[in-house]
């Protein structure tokens, strides 16, 4: 009881002194609660069999009767295998890569030749997924760039996207490409906050570049690094639609289709929100599980977790 | 052209009809109609004589412009669209003038830029508010439950007295087999349905073929899939083409009636002789269909890209001679007509039979099953009060008036279109000459270029193409006994229609998978039965038996 008390009385003088602070917080709040927080009650669908026109108050109640319809499809563990291996294959190849970029860009002493790379470097995030994918049809087509190369090394003309086994490494090389720059931008944030009295230590211990990386840089970056991997197992299962979807066609559904594309065929069809509101609940629950272990394994460890 | 004629003649009474029934109206009114006045006193006085009669059986007179001060609210699904380079429809000069002619002010609202136009018209009925009217497309079924939840008007009754052109439009002749579908299981009217004239609308993909080349090689249109094969090859050997295609535009019918096959790569169902519905795909003619598609992509004279193109990319690879057999739309031909010819490529494109599986056997069916109305429909919303509801359906009548059907297809005389010699209405160089191009302009003057809340007249959908699409579309249209496998548009209870298409996503999805592997090899055609069994394992019999129940209900 004191313990609380004490709290309140705590946060009133914090309160007092810093009100400026807080009124500065308060559109987030709002944005949160209002956008976030108060749609949450339409959750309540994925019990239902939503009709539009009558409301949420005049649908019907199936209870589970839509997760039962997702778990029971024949192509229920595809979906949720190929969403699984996207997701994985991306935090194994693009992950690590813009902190490799940072790394590099770090040690880069040429200002002019830094700033350069960095600006190009980010440029792919401000191209449309649409445009994206347009390239990456065009260069995959039998008379593209890519069959040009594998055509001069001796190889044959396919069309690469209707090859299942390289819708992976196309999907990863592009996203990699398309994030790497932007994603980049966190880690040289949190380098810079490195203290450089540390590298003039090293230095004068005798440390090379390569030590002072591994000894000070890295360990200096460790605590963002894990907060973002956090993070992103927590949302393990939302692959986004927009990009398979402009890239796979039925002869890779067999590896590229993925929760959100299925439940986009779906939902296309009859308009079921009830459905896809199901669907999406069981996402949000599985990307609490991997968020909630992550952050307890991190903590394990030694490192520091969300919360 | 004879029912043209026919439709035309029918118009005419019509505009009589109206006229005389204006004789009694105010000073005003008949200023506004001295023009179509003098038109008629050229007319012969046989129809004047016939049109009298008409005139007195006609219960309820509309004069354009109403006398009204209603204003109207109206949501269509991105259909009678100012086309992009105006602001907004108080830009839009078809929009406007309908307003003027119509003498009612019309507020059109759509979906937001973007957004998916389903996605948006199921938001639009969770608001408490609704336009007066909502133009979209519906089945009965649909509507029969908005009636009931209170969301939409049930129009039998004030059709007839408040829309009577409309009403006497679907009691036509040709509209015959149609008349079932606009209303619900239980009989009720729901709203104004967009219409085709005649079966030329609806056709609108099939093969196409560069003609020259086969003028070059000395061969004969192909007939047979054989046929098909031997041009393929010679196109190969020859020129390095190929089939290209988009699948998109293959995946209904595609060239399955080669082998007697109701379909490619998207599930269609069709009726067979014993008027049981069967899926195309489970069939062993489409096997066959298959078999050769295969060996025709092993045999590299389909483009391995076909799987990936889009509209565009088949075209540049038809500008670049790439490609010499393909499968289209009348849009696309118009397009590569007109590439061809900025080009100099020297191609000449031209529209072919479909396949047939031997000579003088059926060719195919037409893309839907022709019933005029397309299940497109304007219906009133009760947020819209009663006494206005009259005028909201006098004014939804307008497009169904000789002078509105004109002004929909055509807009104004004079300004956008002119008749010609044989009394023909042609565009006006506004159109033609337009910066935007001459498809484009179109939309500006009039509202049925998609579709739109009145008839959408053959001859307007005939001008706009090229000549070699215009004359394609005769050759793809071969009403023979084929289409009586078309199923008709049948409507399923929500029950069925849940269930149904929980059924059927699955089996899309794997039927167009499938599809494809068959065609590159990456599945065994030897496989076709367990391919088969497995669509019974997800259900098919029982979409079937859903589908058969349906078009039962439909047959009585």
């Amino acid at each position: 009881m004191s313990n609380l008390v004490s709290f309140g009385k705590r946060a009133g003088q914090d309160f007092k002194k810093n009100k400026y602070k807080y009124l500065i917080v308060l559109p987030v709040l709002a944005y949160f609660l209002i956008f976030h927080y108060k749609p949450m009650y339409g959750i309540v669908i994925a019990f239902q069999r939503f009709r539009a026109s009558v409301g949420i108050s005049g649908s019907p109640w199936i209870g589970l009767e839509n997760f039962r319809r997702f778990f029971n499809d024949i192509y229920f563990w595809r979906v949720l295998r190929n969403t699984f291996t996207v997701s994985a294959l991306t935090i194994v190849f693009s992950f690590p890569m813009p902190i490799l970029l940072a790394l590099i860009i770090n040690e880069v002493q040429v200002k002019w030749f830094k700033k350069t790379v960095q600006t190009i470097s980010y440029m792919p995030h401000f191209i449309s997924m649409v445009v994206v994918c347009s390239i990456i049809n065009s260069f995959c087509q039998t008379n593209g760039i890519l069959n040009e190369m594998i055509v001069f090394f001796g190889g044959e003309r396919t069309n690469l996207l209707s090859e299942k086994e390289m819708f992976y490494p196309i999907y990863v090389i592009s996203d990699i490409w398309q994030t790497i720059g932007w994603d980049s931008i966190i880690y040289l944030a949190a380098l810079s906050g490195i203290d450089q009295e540390q590298y003039e230590a090293a230095r004068v211990d005798g440390a090379g570049r390569l030590r002072q990386i591994i000894s000070i840089t890295l360990p200096g970056l460790l605590p963002t690094i894990s907060m973002l991997l956090i993070l992103r197992l927590g949302s393990i299962l939302s692959v986004g639609y927009e990009k398979i979807l402009l890239l796979y066609q039925p002869l890779t559904y067999e590896v590229a289709d993925v929760i959100s594309t299925y439940v986009y065929r779906k939902g296309l069809v009859d308009a079921d929100f009830s459905f896809s509101t199901a669907v999406g609940l069981f996402n949000s629950v599985i990307n609490i599980v991997f968020l909630l272990v992550a952050n307890k394994v991190s903590k394990k460890m030694g490192q520091s977790g969300l919360f | 052209m004879k029912r043209k004629r026919i439709s035309q003649l029918l118009g005419l009474v019509l505009t009589f009809s109206m006229v005389f029934g204006m004789v009694g109206c105010g000073d005003q009114n008949k200023a506004n109609n001295s023009e179509d006045a003098s038109v008629q006193s050229n007319a012969d006085t046989e129809k004047e004589e016939e049109s009298e009669k008409e005139a007195e059986a006609v219960s309820e007179e509309i004069t354009y412009p109403l006398d009204t001060t209603d204003t109207l609210t109206i949501w269509s699904k991105n259909q009678i669209k100012p086309v992009a380079s105006y602001a907004d429809y108080t830009e839009s000069p078809f929009h406007t003038g309908l307003a003027e002619n119509t003498g009612v002010e019309v507020e059109w609202t759509y979906p937001a830029e973007g957004a998916v136009a389903d996605q948006a018209y199921n938001l639009l009925l969770t608001e408490d508010e609704l336009p007066d009217i909502i133009f979209t497309n519906v089945t009965s079924g649909e509507a029969e439950q908005l009636i009931n939840d209170g969301v939409i008007y049930d129009l039998t009754e004030y059709l007839p007295v408040y829309a009577p052109d409309y009403w006497e439009t679907i009691h036509k002749d040709e509209y015959v087999n149609v008349l079932q579908s606009l209303t619900t299981d239980s009989g009720k009217f729901y709203g104004v349905e967009n219409f085709c004239e005649t079966e030329y609308n609806v056709t609108y993909v099939g093969p196409v073929i560069r003609q020259d080349w086969l003028d070059e090689l000395g061969l004969e249109t192909p007939v047979t899939m054989e046929d098909w094969e031997n041009v393929l090859v010679a196109f190969k050997e020859n020129y390095g083409a190929t089939l290209g295609f988009f699948t998109a535009r293959l995946n209904n019918i595609g060239i399955g009636s080669g082998t007697g096959a109701y379909g490619t790569f998207s599930t269609n169902f069709y009726v067979d002789e014993n008027g049981k519905v069967q899926l195309a795909q489970a069939q062993q003619e489409w096997k066959e269909y298959m078999a050769y598609l295969h060996k025709w992509w092993d045999m590299g004279l389909i483009d391995k890209d076909s799987i990936t193109m889009d509209d565009a990319a088949v075209r540049t690879k038809v500008l670049n001679g790439e490609i010499g057999v393909s499968f289209t739309a009348c849009s696309q031909l118009t397009a590569w007509v007109g590439d061809a010819e900025a080009e100099g490529t020297g191609a000449n494109w031209v529209g072919f039979d479909y396949p047939r599986t031997a000579a003088g056997e059926p060719t195919c069916m037409i893309q839907a099953r022709y019933s005029g109305s397309q299940g497109w429909c304007a219906m009133v919303t009760t947020s819209c009060p009663e006494d206005k509801l009259i005028t909201a359906l006098k004014w939804l009548n307008y497009g169904y008036t000789e002078e509105g059907l004109m002004y929909w297809n055509y807009g104004t005389e004079g300004v956008s279109y002119y008749l010609d010699e044989n009394g023909q209405p042609q565009w006006t160089e506004l159109v033609t000459e337009d910066p935007d191009g001459a498809s484009n302009a179109r939309v500006k003057y009039n509202g049925t270029s998609g579709t739109g809340i009145s008839i959408q007249l053959a001859h307007m959908v005939e001008i706009g193409f090229a000549e070699a699409a215009a004359e394609a579309v005769y050759k793809w249209i071969d009403n023979t006994e084929a289409s009586d496998h078309c199923l008709p548009m049948i409507s399923m209870t929500d029950e069925e229609s849940a269930r149904y298409s929980d059924l059927m996503t699955s089996i899309n999805t794997y039927v167009e998978e499938t599809g494809m592997k068959f065609m590159t090899g990456d599945v065994s055609l030897d496989d076709f039965d367990a391919f088969v069994e497995e669509l019974n394992g997800m259900g098919l019999e029982e979409a079937l038996e859903i589908q058969q129940a349906a078009y039962d209900r439909f047959m009585e």
